[in-house]
């Protein structure tokens, strides 16, 4: 079977003023599925464009991209919005949920726009797994980073996807909510999902199958636990 | 979850703004409908008097205007005369079915000022929608009293009132004629005290007559001395071509001017469309404000938002489903406004006839302001029209808005 992901030689820059930003440069990567794979790097290393590209928020300047054997070349901008939401689920280090809902209404979003009603029991059972279905019906002003973070994640899995990419999902967390969100993408990969984590902590990092390193946009290390 | 749940709750996130601009959508349904009430009852309240009217033409003295004709209706004084022999001379004319001469005036009872209103038999032809208790006034010191003021005075049939009438100056009338130029002062005497009868009492109409005081035009003459008519009513038989002969004919009479009862509501109608247009440019201005605050809010509220809108594109929104949700943010505020002003305006509606009559001389005495449903209607459509219209700055902000990057800061 063919790997979920297979980037060959995917590049990114960025204008800035007259200065162009090589963000990254000539990345080939492949990510089996089940996979978890934390990427590393110097801050400006180009962590988060990798994921951005992956997760098709960013267009690749050159390189090509297949997603599940999809080449995103081929794809418009409505197609791949709609592969990315088959696809893919987000964490984020902030949580970004949406302020004025409550936890069950965070997880039921995707499926709004999905255009699928999510079952009751599912969402309870999305929350339960995460830890947090007591904290259904609250808001997130009222829970903690770390309960946040757990509704962003069942969120992410809400239309079942089969990549979870997940950018410095423990920045905002102390060690032992940081340690708690790794157990459950550990969880899940066991599951068959892969996921991909960008982090900063070489401590998690030890707990995923593989490590890759950015140093200036170019992978210096790619190395299996 | 539903768009229209997300729609709801970010419009409740911000409540002192979302109240502001329901507020703002509110004032200008209440101006739109008040005024297109108001256009459409006024014409309406006029057509229907003038339909009540029951004769074709009328006869006026020369120089005397429409608005003359419409005080004629509402009641007021027209200082001018036709002499008597007109009515005759009027009588005798082809296609004249009947003719009956008018005067009307102004009296005092107990220092307080009203109009009289002196009419000749076969009256009832003119105005088929009266109708008296007990009788018409056919003899000197007969009279009837409209409902209003009857009921005003606790008249009844019986009842006796010593009146005093008010007549302009015979001098004046002789160097100035009875159109005085703009700034000079009308001059006027009391005449002798006459003493009246109440014979008959006018059921209520809805129109000024409610306030008049109804004697024989013999009568009415003596009270404010004056040997003639303010208008004499014609009848026309129904042959094409009556109006054009009779009209013809009249103009020969004594310094009489001939006008058709279609002529006096074609005047007040082009005065109301005049007034229209006027009212319409204030409408649109007010309904293009408004527009234009409640975009400025919404475009706020996604700029605000831009975050939260990429973070909806990174988890699968498309952007006509982003832009749909805060299109719906804004018909919902506008739409809300909208009712809430349906409602007010409602409510309102008599208060505001009630102050409109008293801005308007010569206001029919129906209700001035009319809501038929398919205005109310219409408010909705314009209510979700501004919505649509102040919703495309805000959307296209939301639809551009690029999916969010990952962590980022
Ligand atoms: N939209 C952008 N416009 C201009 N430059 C950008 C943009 N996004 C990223 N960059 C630049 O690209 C380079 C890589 O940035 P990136 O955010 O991928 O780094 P990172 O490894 O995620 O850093 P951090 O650990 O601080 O999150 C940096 O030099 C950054 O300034
Ligand atoms: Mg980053």
């Amino acid at each position: 079977m063919s790997d979920t992901i297979i980037a060959k030689g995917i590049s990114k820059s960025f204008k800035r003023g007259t200065e162009t930003i090589h963000a990254i440069q000539d990345i080939s990567l492949n990510i089996g599925k089940g996979e978890m794979l934390s990427i590393m790097g110097r801050s400006g290393s180009g962590k988060t464009t990798l994921l951005s590209c992956i997760g098709m928020l960013e267009n690749i300047d050159s390189g090509s991209l297949v997603l599940e054997g999809r080449n995103i070349k081929d794809l418009s901008e409505a197609q791949r919005t709609i592969l990315r939401r088959e696809l893919m689920g987000f964490v984020f280090q902030r949580f970004f949920l949406i302020p004025t809902l409550t936890a069950y209404e965070n997880v039921a979003l995707p499926g709004l726009f999905a255009g699928k009603k999510l079952g009751k029991d599912h969402i309870m059972e999305l929350l339960e797994m995460v830890g947090v279905s007591q904290r259904y019906d609250h808001r997130p002003g009222q829970m903690s980073g770390g309960e946040m973070q757990r509704v962003a994640i069942a969120r992410a899995l809400a239309l079942d996807p089969p990549v979870i990419i997940a950018d410095e999902p423990t920045g905002n967390l102390d060690t032992a909510n940081a340690e708690a969100v790794f157990g459950l993408f550990r969880k899940l990969a066991s599951q068959g999902k892969t996921i991909i984590i960008a982090t900063h902590s070489q401590k998690l990092a030890k707990d995923c199958d593989r490590v890759v390193e950015l140093m200036d946009g170019r992978i210096t290390r790619d190395e299996k636990n | 979850m539903s768009t229209f749940k997300l729609a709801l709750r970010n419009l409740a996130k911000r409540p002192m703004r979302t109240v502001l601009a329901i507020a703002t959508v509110t004032i200008s349904i209440t101006l739109l409908l008040s005024l297109l009430g108001f256009y459409f009852g006024y014409n309406k309240a006029m057509k229907d008097e003038l339909n009540n009217f029951g004769v074709q033409m009328l006869a006026v003295p020369k120089g005397c205007p429409y608005s003359s004709t419409t005080l004629l209706l509402h009641g007021g004084v027209i200082p001018n005369k036709l002499p008597l022999e007109a009515i005759d001379k009027i009588k005798a004319i082809q296609h004249v079915k009947s003719a009956q001469g008018i005067v009307m005036g102004t009296l005092e009872l107990d220092g307080v000022q009203h109009i009289i209103y002196g009419i000749s038999p076969g009256f009832e032809k003119l105005r088929p929608n009266w109708k008296v208790q007990g009788k018409f006034p056919t003899a000197e010191g007969e009279l009837i009293l409209g409902s209003t003021i009857a009921k005003k005075l606790g008249a009844e049939i019986g009842k006796k009132y010593t009146v005093i009438g008010i007549a302009q100056d015979k001098k004046q009338q002789e160097e100035l004629g009875t159109y005085p130029p703009i700034g000079q002062q009308v001059i006027t005497y009391k005449t002798d005290p006459r003493e009246l009868t109440v014979v008959g009492l006018l059921d209520q109409t809805g129109a000024s007559e409610d306030n008049f005081f109804i004697t024989s035009d013999s009568e009415a003459r003596k009270i404010i001395d004056l040997n003639g008519y303010t208008a004499i009513a014609i009848e026309l038989d129904d042959q094409t071509g009556s109006k054009e002969f009779v009209a013809v004919a009249v103009e020969g009479v004594n310094d009489a001017q001939p006008v058709t009862i279609n002529q006096v509501a074609n005047t007040v109608s082009g005065l109301i469309d005049s007034a229209r247009s006027i009212m319409l440019s204030v409408v649109i201005v007010a309904i293009l404000a408004c527009a234009i605050v409640v975009a400025g809010t919404a475009l706020m509220g996604v700029i605000e938002r831009s975050k939260e809108i990429g973070m909806m594109r990174t988890i699968g929104a498309t952007p006509l489903q982003v832009g749909t949700s805060v299109g719906l943010e804004v018909v919902i505020l506008t739409l809300t406004g909208g009712i809430i002003g349906i409602v007010l305006t409602l409510v309102l509606q008599n208060p505001l006839s009630d102050l409109l009559r008293i801005l308007i001389p010569n206001a029919p005495n129906t209700n001035l302001v009319s809501l038929p449903p398919d205005l109310l209607l219409l408010s909705v459509g314009i209510a979700v029209a501004l919505g649509i219209l102040a919703s495309i700055p805000p959307l296209i902000s939301a639809v551009r808005a690029p999916p969010l990057r990952m962590a980022g800061s």
